[in-house]
């Protein structure tokens, strides 16, 4: 017999128990928070990266890191544009209803939408400089992120497998963008850390997330926020993220290379 | 043996500029070749000159109708004033998604331009080599030109569905009923004749 | 965002000037234009400010509204922004504006993110059931370059200029609570707002970098970088703007320029709101019709 939802009745707000559990969780992620203020600051996540692994997108990259997030991207290269004048980009980031811990977020909800809406645009702004817009005039060059899963540094992950699959797209490009993020521990004098996890993300005090073009030493995008401190701090933060930008450089690197001997090596039918 | 092809992504330099000029798929910055694809490094020699030196991908799919080139495109609609096309090609490249484009009336003849017709030059389905004359306002898209000898209608259909020959530069007959059609023909250049 | 169109060879004049140190109006490249702050000129809010810096016009008033704390902090008020910038400009009509006013809220969301900007805890009027909330909404009335840097002012300006009324909470025997306004309509609580962030933008021009450009310098830069600074100098966020790129050493110098400049900027905006409020009421109101 089908259940009769109007009978029962639940209370009209719910709120995740998640929330109210939260001092015994706190203590758990204490003891992870400890393992990972033993992480040197300056690691690197394991980062794998790979172009060209769509078949109906014109290019593609996916790219994980050790901390778990998942990355797919697609772009199509130049359609159409219903306004003249340069060439257009135009992001998406999307992320997968089931990428963050714990509820499912409802897909489509004005809050999700929202922080969708607000990653998009910081992608756009980390790739425009990036791509050779002037060669496309009146046409519009669209990137499509998917984040699959939530392990902290996902915007940074997002702009380099974003970067990946346009020149996969055969894009004409000035540089790619390699995404780094990074946090500063809410310790007093704790001092930033690269790639930061999920829950080392969620309690950080401050967060930056930088884009490099690294063959023209060009930042992109600078985004970041948080508790105060000098411009020396943040001045630290920064080349350690450009330094951590400049080391994953020759993995997003390998992986384009890989992918366009493959396209070679099969020829389109 | 010919040595292994290197291949490049964007932003890696490739040589400095006194050593080759910049082909396509690269750009120059402070006196260097920077690859702008991921792709292929080709160097072309040419006598005595300096080598051109360029990133190639298998398929060209990036190109676009820019102004000055000749396209072939398909009638889609056409009224007292314009004919809208769909670009197919540019040059011999196929592209990837069809670009809309017009042909307006004064833009069909390059003389007597003030008594052609669109019904006499133009029907829907026709195929046309045009050039490209503008990108385009807010309003319009790719604005082209037949007003050449060698543009025009190179492929149409007589209202019997039979494809029709050209007999003048402004009619075209049907090989079953022998009926003439008014078109702006174009002539072929026999180089672009492809069997 | 409202755009002008330069040509070449007045592009080319403006940026040699930059490289002068000389502006096209006479600033030097660390210099505001003249700035107008007024507060308390709008009766209906809780707090408002209006702020004119060279042709740029911000409005912002604030609203306090009693609500419920949000769930992960229950023992705190918050904030809520909301931009308007579909006045005045037809570019910002429809859906352009509505995009650069949800920009410019999410930049002050990220501004304000730092805990101790405002101290919401004073918000707070009894845990995990009331706070206040303070709609801070603001007007683009007029755009003439540099809107974030205004904005932040008339925020920082409205917010010290916001009087929330005193409520006391009584419980009775069985424990139902109840919510008491003060009857005193002077007794209100005041925002300290001494660690309230301003933001600086640095835009980048030829190869020199300039704070409060105007609509036609900003049409010269690529890039720019948005800084907020507290009064002690303190960065608590940065953001990049703009098509083009940067270079770290840039980057590195443009932090410096906008603390040092932040700085002088917040002491000037403080000194010139505690001389308004001495003034009491018997400042003339200047409004709109100034």
């Amino acid at each position: 017999m089908p259940l009769d939802h109007r009978r029962l009745r639940g209370p009209e707000e719910s709120q995740p128990p998640a929330l109210w559990a939260a001092a015994a969780a706190e203590d758990e992620e204490d003891e992870k928070g400890a393992g990972a203020a033993a992480r040197d600051p300056c690691a690197l996540r394991p980062l794998f990266a790979r172009a060209g692994l769509l078949s109906q997108a014109q290019g593609s990259a996916y790219v994980e890191l050790g901390s778990g997030t998942k990355v797919l991207c697609a772009a199509w290269g130049p359609r159409e544009a219903a306004e003249p004048g340069p060439g257009r980009l135009i992001c998406e980031f999307r992320r997968a209803p089931f990428a963050g811990r714990g509820a499912r977020g409802r897909p489509g909800a004005a809050a999700e939408r929202e922080a969708e809406r607000e990653a998009a645009a910081a992608l756009r702004e980390a790739l425009e400089p990036a791509v050779r817009l002037g060669r496309y005039p009146r046409a519009r060059l669209a990137v499509s992120a998917l984040l699959l899963q939530d392990g902290g540094s996902a915007l940074a992950a997002a702009v380099s497998a974003a970067a990946l699959a346009l020149a996969d797209a055969g894009v004409e490009m000035y540089d790619l963008a390699v995404g780094c993020a990074l946090c500063r521990p809410p310790a007093p004098a704790a001092s930033w850390m690269l790639q930061p996890a999920e829950p080392e993300e969620r309690r950080a005090a401050a967060r930056l997330t930088l884009a490099l073009l690294p063959a023209l030493n060009q930042v992109s995008a600078v985004l970041g926020g948080g508790r105060g401190g000098p411009p020396e701090d943040w001045a630290q933060a920064l080349r350690l993220g450009l330094d951590g930008c400049h080391r994953q450089y020759p993995v997003l690197r390998q992986s384009l290379l890989r992918a366009a001997q493959r396209r070679r090596s099969t020829p389109p039918s | 043996m010919a040595p292994p092809a290197r291949y490049c992504v964007p932003g890696e330099r490739l040589c400095s500029t006194e050593e080759a000029t910049a082909g396509s798929g690269t750009y120059t910055r402070h006196g260097f070749i920077f690859s702008s694809l991921a792709g292929c490094l080709e160097r072309k020699n040419e006598d005595n000159e300096l080598p051109v030196v360029s990133v190639v991908r298998d398929s060209e799919s990036q190109l676009l109708p820019n102004v000055g080139a000749v396209v072939t495109c398909k009638v889609c609609s056409i009224n007292s004033r314009f004919a809208k096309v769909h670009i197919l090609y540019v040059g011999s490249t196929p592209l990837k998604s069809t670009f809309r484009g017009t042909i307006r009336k004064e833009d069909i003849r390059a003389t007597e331009k003030d008594k052609v017709e669109v019904y006499k030059s133009f029907r829907p389905s026709d195929i046309v080599l045009a050039k490209v004359i503008s990108l385009g306002d807010a309003q319009s898209n790719y604005l082209l030109s037949t007003a050449e000898n060698e543009l025009g209608v190179v492929v149409a259909r007589s209202e019997a569905g039979v494809q029709m020959v050209p007999i003048s530069w402004c009619e075209m007959q049907c090989p079953r009923t022998h009926t003439k059609e008014f078109r702006k023909v174009a002539r072929v250049q026999p180089q672009f004749l492809q069997t | 965002m409202a755009s002008v169109v330069l040509s070449e060879a007045e592009k080319l004049y403006i940026v040699h000037g930059v490289q002068e140190d000389l502006r096209v109006d006479g600033r030097g490249c660390e210099d505001y234009r003249c700035a107008e702050v007024e507060t308390d000129v709008v009766s209906n809010t809780s707090g408002s400010a209006r702020v004119k810096l060279g042709e740029t016009d911000i409005l912002v008033g604030i609203k306090a509204e009693m609500g419920t704390p949000k769930l992960e902090k229950p023992d705190e008020g918050y904030l809520e922004f909301f931009v308007d910038c579909s006045s005045n400009s037809p570019e910002l009509e429809g859906r352009g504006g509505e995009e650069l006013g949800t920009d410019i809220a999410n930049t002050l969301y990220r501004v304000f993110s730092c805990e101790n900007s405002v101290d919401l805890k004073s918000l707070c009027i009894n845990p995990k059931e009331h706070c206040w909330v303070l709609y801070v909404d603001v007007l683009l009335l007029e755009c003439g370059g540099n809107i974030f840097d205004a904005i932040s002012i008339a925020v920082k300006a409205a917010l010290f200029n916001t009087r929330i009324p005193k409520v006391r909470v009584l419980e009775d025997e069985e424990g139902t609570k109840e919510i008491e306004l003060s009857d005193d309509p002077y007794d209100c609580i005041r925002l300290n707002v001494d660690e309230v962030p301003c933001i600086v933008t640095l835009s980048k021009i030829g190869y020199r970098h300039v704070v409060d450009a105007t609509l036609q310098e900003e049409a010269c830069s690529l890039a720019s970088l948005l800084i907020s600074v507290t009064s002690k100098g303190a960065i608590t966020s940065m953001k990049k703007v703009g098509k083009g790129s940067l270079d770290p050493e840039s980057i590195f110098e443009m932090m410096e320029t906008g603390q040092r400049v932040g700085k002088s900027l917040h002491i000037a905006l403080q000194k010139i709101l505690d001389e308004e409020e001495n003034l009491g009421t018997s400042r003339p109101k200047v409004g709109f019709l100034g």
